[in-house]
This record gives structure tokens, sequence and C-alpha cells, in this order.
């Protein structure tokens, strides 16, 4: 545990030498990247946090936009004495990790996006089609509502995530959705990562938009990658980015939906690898 | 709870399928459809003006109030299926032809019966609705969080009736705080009648709207294509949504129905019950032109 930002985050370290910052989504927690972690800590410190109001951080009642949530993990490198780190998030982590590159283009020398297209990018093309495959974004920006209804039911509402957005549903192991229906059954767990949800809206939007108006966009190199079955495998994702960043290079993960890390560890192990070290 | 002064009819409407019908008054008759989450409990002010020189009928739809909920999925809650139990309810109690209004997800299965059934609507109230295929259209970006329910209810069986059986008041009461604008409108009593029918129509809810998602869509679009059309006169009744959401709300009705009045009105969605008079108004204007 770490006190940053003006709050206590949980994270798991590994290994030496440069580092790399490993950022979960929705709705999970560090643990998602369990299986990565080990290989890539052989020549990296790798860096995995539980993101402000996930697993075993803090859940305030404020700070869910992506800035603030990039500036907790960007105290939390520096506090751990790293002043350039490469970077990869997952689903909402990837949000974190994109606007901490854009805030932070000092710290972050790399950045790795799985699974996602830029927040901007996904209200730009929400139609009924992208509504229909993503509601839960439309359902989780409501206040109070879907808290008292998942809050019913937490195993239930999660495991339809990782039964529809999982390809490999074997490598979803129950252990592991276990320990992911245990953290978000802690109080204030459910709010927190609707709260996540809910800075997408207008608080993230507005800062994508001021940084599309200005024309800021991500210099260092960026990896996209995604799950060819998931909901992804039928948008441009790569091309999508090269919008947003100067130098992208993309790549499907094939028998793979959404859960990148544990549908395909050793696949994205080899992504990350390779271009850490290009 | 019932509106004072009518009497209640159960009435079959199509192979084991029956109706719960509130009909009150004598005259030329006129049908109003309930919207979601509700009965034809809400249509009691307009129906008690309007009975005073019309048979007024009020059924609860198929799957809501005390009507029968069949089990199924797709056809059995197209508004297609819905919008025949209609036709045959007015024929039942005597009435070929008939004027029809419908609010919310009656506006649509109004619609449908305007659109399939011409001989037997000779004027149509559409409130608070766009059609169907024009609604899924107009939900763009962070604008289809208004409609964030449409999304949920499209989802496979399992996880919406799931949810919302889990929180039915939660759920069904957030509609009926959300889209009011005078919440007196909808006293304890008449609330407390509208969740406790909805608690008990989940599945037959749920399938109603998923139905919007499939098969609805498709009826429209095969409409949409060969021309089809409204032939009766027409009024249509909205919130400013259009202005809020960036479309032209008429000019989408106009698409649909040639001989159109299309208002917006100044209350919230429940506007049967925040604004009766308007509605009585707006009706009684429709049926003599």
């Amino acid at each position: 545990m770490e006190r940053v930002n003006g709050i206590r985050m949980h994270y798991r370290i590994a290994g030496s030498g440069p580092a790399v910052v490993l950022l979960h989504g929705w709705p999970q927690t560090w643990y998602c990247w369990r299986t990565v972690i080990e290989p890539l800590a052989r020549d990296h410190t790798v860096i995995a946090p539980d993101l402000r109001g996930y697993g075993l951080t803090d859940k305030p009642a404020h700070g869910y936009d992506k800035r603030t949530m990039a500036a907790d993990v960007a105290a939390l490198v520096t506090a751990l004495g790293f002043d350039r780190v490469a970077v990869a998030g997952h689903d909402r982590g990837g949000r974190v990790a994109h606007r901490w590159a854009l805030d932070r283009p000092d710290q972050v020398h790399r950045l790795a996006v799985l699974d996602i297209i830029p927040t901007r990018e996904m209200w730009r093309r929400l139609d009924s089609g992208l509504g229909r495959a993503y509601w839960h974004w439309l359902f989780h920006l409501q206040p109070d509502l879907p808290e008292r209804l998942a809050g019913q039911d937490v195993a239930g509402y999660l495991a339809y995530f990782f039964e529809r957005w999982t390809h490999r549903r074997d490598r979803m192991e129950p252990d592991a959705i276990d320990e992911y229906v245990r953290a978000f059954s802690a109080p204030g767990a459910l709010r927190a990562g609707f709260d996540d949800y809910r800075a997408s809206f207008p608080a993230d939007a507005e800062h994508d938009d001021a940084d599309a108006t200005t024309g800021r966009k991500l210099h260092a190199p960026v990896l996209v990658l995604w799950g060819a079955q998931g909901l992804l495998g039928s948008l441009p994702a790569e091309e999508i980015w090269r919008d947003y960043a100067t130098d992208v290079t993309g790549f499907p993960v094939a028998d793979c939906g959404h859960f990148l890390p544990e549908e395909q560890p050793e696949v994205v192990t080899e992504r990350l690898r390779a271009f850490l070290t290009a | 709870m019932r509106i004072t002064g009518f009497d209640y009819q159960r009435v079959g409407v199509a192979d084991g399928v029956t109706l719960n019908a509130a009909v009150g008054g004598s005259g030329s008759p006129v049908v109003l459809l309930h919207g979601f989450p509700q009965t034809h409990l809400m249509w009691r002010h307009v129906a008690a003006d309007l009975a005073a020189d019309h048979t007024v009928i009020c059924p609860d739809l198929r799957g809501y109030g005390d009507s029968d909920k069949p089990a199924g999925e797709g056809q059995a809650y197209a508004k297609r299926t819905m919008a025949a139990d209609i036709v045959a309810l007015a024929r039942a109690l005597g009435h070929e032809r008939f004027a029809l209004a419908g609010h919310d997800r009656g506006a649509l299965v109004a619609l449908r019966a305007g659109l399939d059934h011409p001989d037997a609507i000779s004027r149509l109230a559409l409130l608070d609705v766009l059609p169907t295929l024009d609604m899924w259209d107009v939900l763009h970006g962070v604008n289809a969080a208004v409609a964030f329910h449409l999304y949920l209810m499209a989802q496979p069986p399992g996880l919406p009736e799931r949810l919302i059986a889990g929180s039915p008041d939660a759920f069904f009461g957030h509609f009926l705080d959300a889209w009011v604008r005078d919440p007196d409108a909808i006293p304890a009593d008449v609330r407390a009648a509208y969740l406790t029918a909805s608690r008990e129509a989940v599945p037959s809810i749920v399938a109603d709207y998923r139905a919007s998602a499939t098969v609805d869509i498709e009826h429209d679009a095969a409409d949409r294509q060969v021309g089809n059309r409204l032939r009766m006169p027409v009024t249509v009744l909205q919130q400013d949504w259009g202005a809020a959401l960036g479309y032209d709300a008429a000019a989408l009705w106009r698409a649909w129905a040639p001989d159109l009045h299309h208002g917006t009105v100044s209350c919230g969605h429940f506007m049967a019950e925040e604004d009766p008079a308007t509605i009585v108004k707006a009706l009684r204007d429709l049926l003599a032109r």
C-alpha cells in the first residue's frame, strides 16, 4: 500500500529493471495480470496497482475522471522511485493509461492499450448498434440505479460480463471470478466502478475534446491489441488510434475475447515484451 | 384501483389471451392505450372527460396490468400482435371502427394498429414516442443514455429480467420519478398500483421492449420500404425531445403521417396525468377533424 494523491493505493510489484505499469479494467483488479506479471518481471520491474475505487485501493466519493485516476498512478510510480515508465492498460485501465500518457509525456515513454478505442471515439461512434454491445456504458452512467439493481446479486451481474465478453471461457477460472466478485462485493466497490463510467461523461469527454481541439496527440510509441473475437474485432481499432497518436502498431489477438491478459496471457506477454524492448 | 364509474370486462382477443378493459360512457368509440411502467389507470382523468360523449375503452395491454401475460418472445410481444389484440378487443365490444390514442408503449401499439388496420382506425393520437425505427436512429452518443433501458432490455433473455426482478420497485419507480415534471400528478396510491402491476409483469414487459429491438424494427422497415403510411388524421404530442437531442421530431413523424398535427407540451412524459386538460383538448380536436 502506498499513500498517493490523497488515497491509499494497493499495488503488486515484482522483478527488477525498467518499470512497466499494468492497469486493469472493469470489473477486475490487479489480479487480471497475474499470469503476465511473472514472465515480464524476468527483465522488468512490473507494477500492477488496483486503480482508485477498485480492489484494495481506497474508494473515495470523488476523483474518477481519468485525469485524477492517472495522477494517482503517476504519483505511485514517483513514490516508488521511477521517473519514466511504460504503461499497459486494459479496458478502463487503458483509458487511465491513455490520459496518463497525454497528461504526462515526460513520464510515460510507451503506451499499450488493450481492447479499447479512445473514450471520445466511443461517444462519437455510439449508435444503436454499438450501443447494444456497450449498453453497460449507458446503464452505468445512470445515478444510483445500477448499484440498486446489480447490488442485489453482484456475482450474477459480473458473471454476465465474464461469460458474454470472453471467447476462451475456459481461461477465466472460477477462482479468478470469485476474486473479482469478492472485490466488487466490498462496501463502495460497485459504486466506485460505476463512478469510473459516470466520469466518462461529461468529465472525461471534456478533457478529451479539449485535447482534440488543441491537436494534442500521443507521440510516444503506442501498441494496440484487441481480441479478434471480441467487441472490438468489428471496429478498425488500429486506424482509429492513428488519429490520436503518431506512432501506432496494432495486432488482433486470435482466439480471444475481451479479457486479453487472461484469455491469451502468452500472446499478451510476448507482444508487450517485443514492444518494450523494441 | 379502478377508473371511477367504468365497468371492467375481461375480453378474449387471441388464442388464449384475455385483456382486462375498463369501459365507460356512450357515443362513438375511443380506445386509449397506456405506456410503461403503467396500466390503463393513467387515463383516469382523460377517460372520465371523454366518457361524457364517447364510449371510452381503456385496456391493459397484453403483458401489462391485469391482462394476460403469455410466455414467449418475438412475435408474442411484437407491436403487430399487440395491435391485433386491440382491434379484436374493439370488435368484441361491437366496434369495427374506432379512434385510437396511445401513450409511450401504447403509442407504438397504436401506430402499428394504424399501419396494419387502416380500415379499423378512424383517427390516431400518439403521445410522447418516436416510431421504433426512428427512435433507434436518433439515439447517438451520450444522447442514448436517456434510453439506457431500451439497450438494457434489448439484451438476450436472462440478465435484464434478473436485474429488474431483483429490485423491481427501484427500476420501475426510477422512470415514474425521472420522467415526471409534476410529481403530484401520480399520487401515492396510483404509483403503488403501477409498481405492483409492473412487479408482476417483468418478463412480459422486457419481452415487449425486446421485440422493439428486433421484430418491431423489421416491421417498421418493411413499411418504410413499401411506403405504407398512416391514412387517417393523426395527432402527435411530445415533450420537446427533438430540440434537446438535435432532431426534427415533426419531420420524422410527417414521413409516417401525411395528415399530421404535431405539438410539443410543456409538462413531463406522463402528460395524460400531468396536464389532462391539454390532452383532452388535443383528443377532442382530433375527433372533430
